[in-house]
């Protein structure tokens, strides 16, 4: 029976509302009329100005709702996690955040006698959502008529630390069954091997006139890097995100040459 | 889970394995970590952590699902690779890095080139017939690589004829790059061995692995997370290895195999990270 008090308390709701989605600060201010050589005419007039500081929608506030009694402090413990803000305790419950963002918010509340907690994690977003993750770079184009990888045909150069975890979105890409055998089938073969490589960016080259050593040479402003060639022009930049729009970019070059 | 699979394990009997081996050669002399530290060989510092982070034990079992169901592990992308076969000589040593190369090569999608891993074996040992441990080949392999078989053939012992100048310098081709990774000495801590084995594995570097047990020294693939049940930093949740062994095709499937239980973890390990391009 015990137990199974423990497990109702355990099972306890948490829930979250968002409770603002502004806040208004409002200021006062006092007129008076100066003349000229600095004298004072009248009596200063004190104006209650209902000016919003700050604009709708650039602080949110949450409240927690809890079975749990939030104000027995003495009890109940309630702690507030965010790798990305910092909320501010405005009441019993009740917080707010004021920095500009999407947030992962988790609450826990904790009560002892018998020791029990709930936990929620959620999401809230201070001011306009954030545009989405662009997608790939504009591409680096090469010089025009100049292939970012030597010689005539179809060739790609995919660039990462091997000893790092690559981005999730680009690991899919970087190893994908999919997109090798697409380019074993359609890279221009010397000595009978698609010209397609996967190198750590600390490759040495026992020929530093290699074409894919020269590749490796060319600047590159982030990692993991794809490089393709179709010996007239070319695609240098960061992966796509999906496995799918990777394929799509290697096709779009293919299909140029 | 390993249905049709050769799996060596703590129920295996010993005369089992030793009947699978088909009275192949194996060669491995345990690393002695007193004499040959960890982090002895210049080009192989312990684990540099700047340069290959571990994977928090945390993360290890939803990767290794996800590279499992994409099929992105280094056993899924070396299954073309065929296996060595080191038949006649005590050079398993060697040739446990010799396979290493070449996983690291299909990986980068690099040319398919069966290298002799008797080339560099019969230098060091001085044309003998003698055992070693995966760094001591590892290290050689370092510095000068391995000669293909087109110009060493496949375990021949003809060094005075094939210990060449000129196929020293095509074996450059062949060689690992700098700072191959010596790892964790798992007599003194398990735990953080099997986490930098795993590390490698979900990073696609192959693994060479010496176990005391068998005598023999292999390249290790990957491991599975095959004990659920048990929490994510018990190394024992993981202990099924699949190796790629040097016995030829014959062995297993397709040379590989699963060391289990508490066969699956090495008792010296070092890793190389990339080879060289071209």
């Amino acid at each position: 029976m015990i137990w199974l008090a423990i497990c109702l308390s355990l099972c306890a709701e948490l829930k979250v509302d968002t409770v603002y989605s502004k806040l208004s600060t409002t200021t006062t201010v006092d007129r008076q009329l100066v003349l000229a050589d600095g004298t004072l005419c009248g009596s200063p007039e004190t104006i209650k100005d209902e000016r919003i500081v700050d604009k709708d929608g650039k602080v949110v506030g949450f409240k927690l709702n809890s079975d749990r009694d939030l104000s027995d402090e003495n009890n109940t413990l309630v702690k507030i996690f965010s790798e990305t803000c910092e909320p501010t305790k405005v009441s019993t419950g009740v917080y707010t955040v004021t920095k500009q963002g999407t947030h992962t918010i988790k609450a826990i509340v904790l009560a002892q006698n018998p020791l029990s907690w709930d936990e929620t994690v959620f999401t809230i977003t201070v001011g306009q959502p954030e545009p989405p993750t662009p997608g790939p770079q504009p591409p680096n184009p090469p010089s025009p008529g100049e292939a970012p990888i030597e010689g005539e045909g179809f060739r790609v150069l995919f660039v990462a630390e091997s000893g790092e975890q690559l981005p999730p979105t680009v690991e899919d890409s970087f190893y994908s069954k999919l997109i090798t055998d697409y380019l074993n089938s359609n890279c221009i073969k010397v000595d009978g091997q698609p010209e397609f490589r996967r190198f750590d960016p600390d490759t040495q080259f026992t020929n530093p006139q290699h074409r894919f050593a020269k590749a490796m040479a060319r600047p590159r402003t982030s990692l993991p890097w794809l490089i393709i060639s179709n010996g007239k022009s070319g695609y240098e930049g960061p992966f796509p995100t999906t496995v799918e729009a990777t394929l799509a970019l290697l096709k779009q070059y293919k299909e140029m040459n | 889970m390993f249905e049709n699979r050769l799996v060596i394990g703590d129920d295996t009997p010993s005369q089992e394995y030793t009947a699978q081996s088909d009275g192949r050669a194996r060669g491995l002399i345990p690393r002695d970590y007193t004499a040959f530290p960890q982090g002895m060989y210049n080009a192989a510092p312990a684990w540099d952590i700047a340069s290959l982070p571990l994977v928090p034990w945390d993360e290890i079992p939803d990767r290794i699902a996800h590279m499992t169901e994409t099929k992105t592990r280094l056993l899924d992308i070396v299954e073309p690779l065929d296996p060595l076969d080191q038949d006649g000589q005590g050079y398993c040593w060697f040739y446990s890095g010799t396979a290493a190369i070449q996983c690291l090569r299909m990986r980068n999608n690099q040319p398919n080139v069966k290298l002799s891993a008797h080339s560099g074996a019969w230098v060091i040992k001085g044309g003998r017939d003698q055992g070693g441990w995966g760094a001591q080949g590892l290290d050689f392999q370092r510095d000068r690589g391995v000669i293909p078989v087109s110009l060493w053939p496949e375990k021949s012992m003809d060094g005075n004829r094939y210990n060449t100048a000129a196929n020293w310098e095509v074996a450059k081709e062949y060689r690992v790059t700098e700072g191959f990774v010596d790892l964790a000495v798992p007599q003194y801590d398990r735990q953080l061995n099997v986490q930098q084995i795993i590390s490698c594995y979900l990073n696609r570097i192959p693994v060479i692995s010496d176990f005391n047990w068998w005598g023999h020294s292999v390249c290790g693939l990957w491991m599975y997370d095959i004990y659920k049940n048990k929490a994510k930093n018990d190394p024992n949740r993981y202990a099924a290895n699949e190796i790629l062994n040097s016995w030829a095709k014959t062995w297993g499937q397709n040379g590989r195999g699963i060391l289990k239980d508490s066969k699956a973890f090495p008792n010296s390990a070092c890793a190389p990270r990339a080879t060289w391009g071209n």
